[in-house]
């Protein structure tokens, strides 16, 4: 293997993995575990002719693979700005060429759960001759992984996201900053691209499931399993806050404040960051929900967010136990949602998410701190 | 009065700090040892940032046991301070005078004198690693602390801000009988007279009076 590979696959594309395990595990859960074994190529194929026959469904996994795409972009950029990576820029010696193929390498590696995809849906298209549809999902396709990769390519010569296309100017709140919304500001700050594109996911899959399912009767459950989505599509975030808390809000340590003050603090920054959905998931009412069982989609987002930050706070957890706690409990939660348990599920979740939090928050240190003092 | 009953720091396997009975005066006290010796462990440990084993009291209360109250007396300035780029003095003045039920209007003077009232209306990024320092010197005075944990309180300051630390501190012991545990490598010379010298040498504490 070339050493470039090497450090190409070691330091950014096995870390995108880990990172987003959870994400990618329950979208392969989704689309590949639900469905029994004999009637899971039957429905890849309906799905597949079905966004080959509507433009309005094809239009929504067209920007399903953009935000996909965003996504790696934003990643593999910060990685690439990330102080312990400037050793990456020592591949400029190469030739300019060289780099943009190297770059291209990377990101077809990381966008590779789509393209799969993407080519499974060509052959399709070609099989059925739609031509018009073959032209636009290969021009989508290429123009992502061309823009993507410039971007990388352009930040790793420069160090720098100055004149990049996916630069944001969000407009800085000016109210009072109290101490539950700073990892909030965090986010709006330093994660923009992360923020965005989750939202802009979360609202698409609400979009999609508000428009275009058709219930037979009454029930909740297959809200509550979007909800269950949306919750796995903000576990890069989660984790991000836990970081910022991490670097950035060890000193309110030091501050008086109660444990049960903290750990409603906690919960109001996930109410305030899933607002968003939980205000439009009113388009679903009242033939996805009735105001009685509102309760369940807000308790679902927030013990679930509540549960993975408290899990965050246990010293010695590496990525890859926590990604295996997460899909564990996606999935365990996936199967229980199905015999329709209320809310009580949820609360009990949180009652877990609590018990972490107490007997961890104090006790929780960085495991780097470890190495400080170490002979 | 601070008591130490057992306490223990370890980082993985290896002990950091272990004092085993100790009690440490009211007073001002200079904190001393080598680079890496766990001086900044132990004011971490006093401020709750850091878990350890045991237990430190003040006055009878325990960190373990009544930690908010425990707190509520015992303030810290940290050696190099980080605070989120997007804050301003004024978010951060205002939530430690929240926490610890103090009035902004006592910490304003000490920001005009330290030259960092200008800046109070801006984000913490934008300013100068000497202009963080200073406001994390402001914080560390916020309300009726009993005890004040001062790391290397004088690293990256001006010498005129040098002077009125010095000045703010001894006032404070003087008028308000607050004690201190500052860590310093540099010296102080008279202007400030401390009670004892604390050094952490060989995993552990050794008061000496002065």
């Amino acid at each position: 293997m070339k050493p470039i590979i090497k450090v190409m696959q070691t330091v950014l594309v096995n870390h995108f993995y880990k990172l987003n395990a959870g994400f990618l595990a329950f979208f392969f859960f989704l689309f590949f575990g639900v469905v029994r074994g004999e009637q899971l190529i039957y429905f890849h194929v309906s799905l597949i002719k079905a966004f080959l026959a509507s433009p309005v469904f094809l239009a929504m996994v067209i920007i399903a693979w953009g935000l996909y795409t965003l996504k790696c972009a934003d990643y593999i950029i910060k990685r690439i700005l990330e102080p312990r990576q400037l050793f990456l820029t020592c591949i400029n010696r190469l030739a300019p060429k060289k780099v943009w193929g190297w770059m291209l390498y990377t990101h077809l590696l990381i966008y590779m759960p789509v393209l799969l995809y993407v080519l499974i849906a060509l052959s399709f298209a070609v099989h059925a001759h739609q031509w018009i549809q073959v032209i636009i999902i290969t021009i989508s396709n290429l123009a992502f992984i061309v823009s993507a990769t410039q971007a990388y390519f352009r930040v790793l010569q420069q160090q720098s996201t100055e004149s990049f296309i996916f630069k944001l100017n969000l407009p800085e709140p000016k109210f009072a900053k109290p101490l539950f919304a700073f990892p909030l500001y965090f986010l709006w700050h330093e994660r923009k691209q992360m923020l965005l594109i989750t939202k802009v996911f979360s609202f698409l899959v609400l979009y999609g499931f508000i428009s275009f399912y058709e219930p037979d009767g009454y029930d909740i459950r297959p809200l509550l399993l979007i909800f269950l989505l949306i919750s796995a599509a903000h576990m890069s975030m989660i984790y991000q806050i836990r970081f910022f808390e991490n670097e950035f809000l060890l000193f309110t340590k030091n501050l008086p404040i109660t444990l049960t003050k903290r750990f409603v603090q906690m919960l109001g920054l996930y109410l305030v960051l899933f607002s968003p959905e939980l205000i439009y998931v009113y388009r679903a009412y009242p033939l996805f929900f009735s105001i009685n069982d509102y309760p369940q989609l807000v308790l679902i987002l927030l013990s679930l967010a509540a549960f993975f930050h408290s899990v965050l706070l246990t010293s010695d957890m590496k990525a890859e136990d926590f990604l295996k706690i997460v899909f564990g409990m996606l999935a365990v939660l996936f199967f229980l949602i199905f015999y329709n348990p209320g809310s009580l599920l949820f609360v009990f979740v949180l009652l877990i998410a609590f018990v972490f939090f107490y007997g961890n928050f104090y006790e929780f240190e960085k495991s780097n701190q470890a190495k400080e003092v170490k002979p | 009065m601070l008591q130490f009953e057992k306490t223990e720091k370890y980082y993985g396997n290896h002990l950091a700090l272990s004092v085993p009975a100790l009690e440490l005066p009211e007073g001002l006290h200079w904190l001393q040892g080598e680079n890496g010796s766990g001086k900044t462990t132990l004011l971490k440990m006093i401020a709750g940032l850091h878990p350890f084993k045991g237990d430190i009291l003040r006055d009878g209360i325990s960190i373990k046991k009544q930690r908010n109250k425990f707190l509520s007396a015992v303030n810290y300035g940290e050696a190099e301070p980080l605070y989120p780029s997007f804050l301003t003095a004024k978010d951060l003045l205002e939530l430690y005078c929240y926490t610890k039920n103090a009035a902004i209007t006592d910490s304003m003077d000490l920001l005009s004198e330290l030259h960092i009232k200008d800046a109070y209306y801006k984000p913490v990024g934008t300013y100068s690693s000497g202009m963080v320092k200073k406001l994390s010197l402001v914080l560390a005075f916020v309300g009726n602390p009993k005890l004040i944990l001062l790391d290397e309180p004088l690293i990256t300051i001006d010498v005129a801000s040098v002077d009125l630390i010095c000045k703010f501190i001894k006032q404070k012991r003087d008028r308000e009988g607050v004690s201190f545990i500052i860590s310093s490598h540099q010296s102080f010379e008279t202007a400030i007279h401390f009670t004892s010298t604390v050094l952490v040498k060989h995993q552990t504490l050794q008061i000496k009076e002065l």
